[in-house]
């Protein structure tokens, strides 16, 4: 198969135009019945497909199956718009209570989808209204359910892509050229003379393959350069690079110089009639030489690794230092700024939940989630209770059904019978009742230990980092679930973010987001973080936008970010303060969420 | 499965005894990256330190005894005296049924005094009593691939095949079964050991 | 059934199944490695078209896709979670089952008893156990891309708590754990093979072999087993707590963990990197023993080829055993950024760098054997120089990975995929070939067809370069690895035309190695029949008969004189002289000691004693500076 290069060009263009029109096309609204009751003008629409990006795209596409099913047709399934909205904020919630609804759909996938507690009735309707409007495409979803096509299907197949006349005429001529030696080659074998020299034929062809070797070499080098990265844009980066450049000047001059001399020798000692080797079997001198020279030069590289990995990786950061937890989970990227104290706060898993997505500790939040704890136990208890309800009304609704569909009911009879869904139900109950010993264990210890400190009641999640040019920052590491790994390589960093395992990684950004945007030539760029461990399904979309800007605006911005509790002593357990707390949350993060649409500075 | 020694080599070790020796070797290093893994984990912390019930020093007599009868039985083979052969073997599985006897009760003495093989309910810090059940589990499957090397050496032994002039298999045998002995005893003191570093 | 002696007229009448099934003959078992070996190679690079047709097309539907992988592959595009699992399995079927099976088991089987001069294996029983583990293993491994919840998917590197919990990803369920059984069985095999391997060549040497007159095929096959011993262990006690997380819930490696859709698990006071550590400390050797083979093998190869003597005999083997030495102690530069303590970091990063003296050490002799050759070009020889390309090129970015520093920026992205994929995905690979081309004579008795192996060099070569040359430019650019598309980040979209470089560089690859297949298995029964050492080498299997016997050699077996690498040695009508050769007093005298590879016999060796090796060693490092 052989792209041409205008083709190439062509598509990988395409392909950018269509990622960055996403991001800013205005949406044009083609529906026409409201839905929850709103009227899904251009504005939600447009509101709903930033939303969508955000939040749902790591794991869904609209028109296919990514992580999660395809979304399009999503409310004519249902039939019940209510329902769509409670799964989305909370499908935890629903599977549990034994929604039969939710629990199917929890067998869609191993991984369960994320709470987004965060998101309001309205911000999930706007997103609905998005994919109602068919996504990134301008014809309205067809209202049967399951996944439609847009109104001119795409030329999905390859089919239409290949030059193939080119193709066709490269494997003729290949072919003839096979058949021409083999037919040489019969010919040799029955003159028994060889007319083909294959010796000569390959040492020909090695010196050959050498100049063009290299001339690719340095012809890729030519076309990538500029997609290399810039100048780092950080301190220790610049260092990174002075090592990396040093590297280079050590293995280059090697690389071609054996290459190249690998093909010669190959080429000039090729056996000629009447040629004998010169036997030479060992000269210590020699060996001496070429093990001394390339442990030089990799003890120079040692000694100047050792020197830059003990400045990178040191274990004490600056005192002057900005603290931000950068939280990973399956599959997005959380932060939590330590608010106006200066201090983060301690946190546990036991204490994430819907509403503490981070499980920051806070003494009555702790005891709040008890209370949810306990009463989600007693839920469990019910269905189990319940279950051999739940498997007689299986039963009953398996008659008329066939093939594929009546396989799997017939598994999930099986797993009522056999007990699983009882066994599952009941270690969840075991789970839980460990986790609210726990919990109860740094309740009761909170007089002495440091953990429920109130440091963390001011501290602010965020959905995006800023950073301060200039000024040091430590990026503390926690991870929810799995092993994730945090990459920055505009700012040279990189931390594996494991659970069980705090990790950390100080820099110090020297080029703001302004001056990469300049340098760019694109006013839509920005750092990002990405994750670099494998950690399930949608590992390649998980990643967090990084800001660096000057103090002010950056003092700006951080003042809009809501506190998690806004209490700042651990006392004050009246309820109707708690739920202002949740409420205020929501109001602050739904306000971060319309100022991602705001042009960022 | 007789054992030949391949004459026509220039080495004078039977190589299947060799087999049997590297067998050791790759045996060793199983357990020294479960004991290394035992020792990482301990340096991070969260790490309860406790003594070994007393049912596993006489684990480790009983193992040191079996080799003595087991040596018992190779110097009677060498010596031609089939009777102490047969009688060795016989002490030796007696004594290696009693070891798994006395394995099986120091487990269940641990379990009495709460450290189990799944410790998930404390705060991680039992994490060491897993590692001991492991550890200590996957060598007395050791112990049982022995046991059924001693029962084919005994069948042999009681058929009268093994004497002066074949002493191949039981010397392979004993080389085996010292060495999973003295695993034992390795990990026995390392376990005794450890919480004092 | 024994091994038969100096007679080789069976009294035991040979049935099919003892002959070509559950044979003890060390030769038979080298082709059973072979052929599972390359079928279970043909499946990994099918996964690996598969998945690069994602890469390359993402948005293309590919009909085939969804013929293979029904409902893994929706309207011909691949499932993300099945794209991992295609991944995991093309590196655990390459990594393990090719390239360790498949070149180890291969040639170890084969070589050392003939190369040594011995009857068979020390104990044959064993090592027909060991292929029928590995076929076992294989068929496990197979499987588990057919359960329902797919095949285990968190990479070949299987990390914790990933792959310890169902929950986390569908690929942790039952094809975990089919995986995990695969392996167990796989280390099984490893080890009853291995300890064969080095048991045959301490002991059952014939007279006259002294160590160092041993080919460094053999030296390299020898330290590979010691190599795999020594850490095969140590994964499969690093896999058993695994299996004990995921089955009985204990918490070696677990800690902390909140799960979508499971709250808050129980697990506590594991630790994942402990996984890392017990893993690496057989990856990083793996990899030595990946590679060591395909470097003896190449020893051999280029000497014969170029009918010249292996440069450096003694700086090979010294080097060979520093490889070997060394990659016990640079693991954790696979956990530079693991947040492990930054003196480790130290500490690996010095080690590592190390390794790499030895490794050139050994491309300069390579380079030096073909200077003032005389080059034939075999078929096999086309991979072994192939193979010193690769290595170059492959070894010298280990150099930058090496480097904690840099390692910051290049780990986990392109650029490892690309050092990996140069030095194992490709030069080792080309040692496997040049072994098949060079030793096929000796297997099957038939050569196979060398204008088709011409072609299948070149295309291969080529293709090889262009499909993980540029992921170099990809890494250092900072495109994550193990990515199922490129959309994450609109600047990785420019990288879109290289991927369709590469995955149509890739196809013809694998369209080469068709053209290897048809070559492979026609000429078993129709190639040219071989002569007894049709390459006209100085090694002891080249002494055997073409059709095989029990026992290798009618007669008697022969007796060595010299070391295996006296070609073009002045003074001779030929250029090459056999090991069997005696001497006859007009050797030349290279070493001062009496005991040097190409000195003559003083004295023959007596009967029933084997020249110790470290004495040896002292003699080398005493009288080296002659």
């Amino acid at each position: 198969m052989i792209s041409r290069p205008k083709t190439i060009l062509k598509l990988s263009l395409f392909l950018l135009g269509l990622v960055i029109s996403t991001s800013t096309q205005a949406y044009k609204s083609n529906l026409t019945s409201p839905i929850n009751g709103q009227e899904p003008t251009d504005a939600r629409i447009e509101e709903g497909s930033k939303l969508f990006a955000s939040n749902c795209a790591t794991c869904h596409a609209i028109d296919r199956k990514l992580i999660g099913p395809a979304l399009s047709g999503v409310l004519a399934k249902y039939d019940d718009v209510d329902y769509v909205i409670d799964w989305i904020q909370n499908n935890a919630a629903l599977i549990s209570a034994g929604d039969p609804r939710a629990v199917e759909a929890s067998k869609i996938d191993a991984s369960a989808m994320n709470l987004f507690t965060n998101l309001s009735d309205d911000q999930v309707t706007s997103i609905l209204m998005y994919i109602e409007n068919g996504g990134d495409g301008d014809e309205p979803v067809a209202a049967e359910g399951g996944a439609a096509a847009p109104a001119e299907p795409v030329d999905e197949s390859l089919f239409g892509k290949v030059n193939w006349g080119i193709v066709i005429l490269s494997v003729l001529m290949f072919v003839i050229l096979v058949l021409i030696v083999g037919i040489i080659e019969l010919v040799s074998n029955i003159t028994g003379r060889q007319i083909i020299n294959w010796n000569n034929v390959n040492a020909f062809m090695m010196i050959v393959f050498v100049f063009i070797f290299f001339a690719l070499v340095l012809y890729e080098y030519s076309v990538h350069k500029q997609f290399l990265l810039p100048e780092a844009s950080s301190e220790h980066g610049i260092e990174l690079d002075r090592m990396m450049k040093w590297t280079f000047m050590a293995t280059i001059p090697v690389f071609f110089i054996t290459q190249f001399l690998l093909f010669y020798f190959s080429f000039r000692y090729r056996h000629r009639e009447g040629r004998k080797a010169y036997y030479y079997p060992h000269n210590n001198n020699l060996e001496y030489i070429w093990t001394t020279v390339p442990a030089v030069v990799l003890t120079i590289l040692v000694l100047g690794g050792l020197k830059s990995w003990k400045n990178i990786v040191k274990s004490d950061p600056p005192a002057n230092t900005t603290e931000i937890e950068v939280f990973a989970y399956q599959f997005g990227w959380q932060a939590r700024y330590a608010g106006e104290d200066g201090k983060l706060g301690q946190a546990d898993f036991n204490l994430i939940s819907a509403t503490n997505p981070l499980g920051v500790a806070n003494l009555e939040y702790a005891k709040g989630l008890l209370v949810e704890l306990e009463e989600e136990i007693k839920k469990i208890e019910e269905r189990i209770a319940g279950l051999g309800k739940e498997e007689a009304k299986l039963r009953s609704t398996l008659g008329g059904l066939v093939g594929e569909e009546r396989k799997k009911h017939l598994k999930e009879i099986e797993s009522y019978a056999s007990g699983e869904v009882r066994d599952d139900l009941e270690l969840t109950i075991r789970a839980r009742k460990t986790q609210i010993d726990r919990i109860k264990r740094s309740i009761e210890a909170a007089e002495t230990a440091d953990f429920y400190n109130g440091y963390g009641n001011d501290d602010q999640v965020v959905q995006e980092i800023h950073l301060v040019i200039g000024k040091p920052v430590t990026l503390r590491f926690r991870a929810r679930d799995v092993i994730h790994s945090a990459y920055l390589p505009y700012f040279r960093a990189q931390m594996n973010v494991v659970p069980g395992l705090p990790t950390q990684f100080t820099f110090t950004p020297t080029k703001t987001t302004n001056e990469m945007r300049r340098l760019k030539s694109d006013p839509e760029w920005d750092y990002y973080l990405v994750c670099n461990k494998i950690c399930g399904n949608a590992h390649f979309n998980m990643k967090l936008k990084v800001v660096v800007e000057q103090q002010s605006d950056y003092d700006k911005w951080l003042a809009e970010q809501g506190a998690l509790f806004v209490k700042a002593e651990p006392e004050a357990p009246t309820e109707e303060a708690t739920e202002a707390t949740e409420t205020e949350e929501t109001e602050t993060e739904t306000e971060n969420q319309t100022e991602e649409g705001l042009a960022l500075n | 499965m007789t054992a030949e020694i391949h004459k026509e080599s220039s080495s004078k070790t039977n190589p299947k005894l060799f087999n049997v020796w590297l067998l050791n070797i790759g045996i060793v290093m199983l357990f020294a990256g479960l004991t290394s893994a035992y020792i990482v984990r301990r340096a991070d912390g969260n790490w309860l330190d406790f003594e070994l019930p007393s049912m596993f020093l006489y684990s480790t007599i009983i193992v040191l005894l079996s080799s003595v009868s087991l040596y018992y039985a190779l110097r009677s083979a060498k010596q031609d005296e089939l009777g102490g052969v047969k009688l060795g073997l016989i002490l030796t599985i007696g004594f290696a049924l009693a070891f798994c006897v006395t394995q099986y009760l120091g487990w269940q003495a641990m379990l009495d005094q709460g450290l189990y093989f799944v410790n998930n309910q404390s705060e991680g810090e039992k994490v060491s009593a897993s590692f001991v059940f492991a550890i200590s589990a996957l060598h007395l499957l050791h112990i049982v691939g022995g046991i059924i090397f001693l029962l084919v050496t005994a069948v042999k032994a009681f058929n009268l095949e093994v004497h002066k002039k074949n002493t191949n298999l039981i010397v392979m045998c004993n080389t085996y079964w010292h060495f999973i002995g003295l695993l034992w005893v390795y990990l026995y003191l390392f376990f005794y050991f450890a919480p004092g570093f | 059934m024994s091994t038969a002696t100096a007679h080789a007229d069976h009294h035991l009448k040979e049935t099919f199944i003892s002959k070509y099934v559950f044979s003890m003959d060390h030769k038979m078992i080298s082709k059973q490695f072979l052929i599972t070996g390359i079928i279970m190679g043909v499946i990994g690079m099918g996964m690996s078209i598969a998945f690069r047709l994602q890469l390359a097309w993402p948005d293309t539907s590919f009909p085939i896709l969804e013929w293979l992988f029904g409902r893994w592959a929706p309207d011909g595009k691949l499932d993300p979670g099945f794209y991992m699992g295609l991944v995991t399995i093309h590196g655990t079927i390459m990594v393990f089952y090719v390239l360790t099976a498949g070149l180890s088991g291969t040639f170890a089987n084969l070589l050392i008893p003939l190369q040594c001069g011995a009857r068979d294996m020390a104990s044959p029983f064993m090592n027909m156990l060991s292929y029928w583990f590995f076929f076992l293993s294989s068929v496990v491994l197979l499987s588990s891309v057919f359960v329902e919840t797919g095949p285990a998917s968190g990479g070949w590197t299987i990390y914790p708590p990933l792959s310890a919990l169902p929950k986390a990803m569908a690929g942790s369920g039952a094809g975990m754990t089919l995986w995990l059984v695969a392996i167990i069985l796989f280390i099984a095999s490893s080890l009853l093979g291995g300890i064969n391997y080095i048991s045959t060549v301490l002991n059952m040497r014939t007279k006259g072999m002294t160590m160092t007159r041993l080919p460094l095929t053999i030296w390299a096959l020898f330290l590979t087993a010691v190599l795999g011993l020594l850490s095969f262990p140590v994964l499969l006690g690093g896999g058993l707590l695994l299996m004990f997380d995921r089955g009985f819930g204990t918490s070696f490696y677990l800690s902390d963990i909140w799960l979508n859709g499971a709250g808050a698990l129980e697990h506590t006071g594991g630790s994942p990197i402990l996984f890392q550590h017990l893993f690496w400390f057989l990856g990083h050797p793996e990899v030595y023993i990946i590679i060591m083979p395909a470097l003896g093998i190449t020893s051999e190869v280029i000497a014969v080829n170029a009918r010249k003597p292996i440069f450096g005999y003694t700086a090979m083997v010294i080097s060979l055993l520093g490889i070997a030495f060394l990659s016990f102690i640079v693991w954790g530069h696979h956990m530079f950024i693991t947040g492990m303590n930054p003196m480790l970091g130290t500490a690996f990063l010095i080690t590592t760098l190390i390794i790499a003296v030895p490794s050139a050490v050994k491309t300069f002799n390579y380079l030096a054997t073909l200077w003032r050759g005389n080059i034939r070009f075999t078929n096999g020889m086309m991979f072994a120089i192939g193979l010193v390309s690769m290595f170059i090129s492959g070894g010298l970015t280990g150099i930058f990975l090496g480097n904690a520093t840099l390692d910051i920026q290049l780990h986990d992205t392109y650029f490892v995929v690309a050092h990996f994929h140069i030095v194992m995905g490709s030069a080792a690979i080309f040692g496997m070939m040049a072994g098949i081309y060079h030793w096929y004579p000796k297997m099957f008795g038939r050569l196979m067809n060398k204008p088709l192996g011409y072609l299948h060099f070149w295309m291969t070569f080529i293709s090889a370069y262009l499909v993980f040359f540029p992921m170099h430019f990809m890494g250092l650019a900072g495109v994550p690895r193990r990515y199922y598309s490129f959309t994450l980040l609109p600047e990785y979209g420019v990288w879109m035309d290289v991927n369709v470089l590469i995955t149509s560089a890739a196809i013809l690859g694998g369209i080469a190695q068709l053209i290897f297949l048809y070559n492979f298995f026609s000429s078993i029964w129709f190639g040219k029949k071989s002569s007894e050492n049709p390459w006209q080498a100085t090694t002891l299997e080249w002494t055997t008969p073409v059709e095989h016997i029990h026992g290798n050699w009618p007669g008697e077996i022969p007796t060595v004189h010299r070391w295996a690498y006296d070609y073009s040695k002045p003074g001779y009508e030929e250029d090459f002289i056999m090991q069997t050769t005696p001497d006859d007093g007009q050797e030349e005298q290279l070493f001062e000691t009496e005991t040097s590879p190409s000195a003559p016999d003083k004295k023959d060796v007596p009967e029933g004693e084997t020249v110790m090796f470290w004495a040896l060693i002292k003699k080398w490092f005493g009288s080296a500076r002659a």
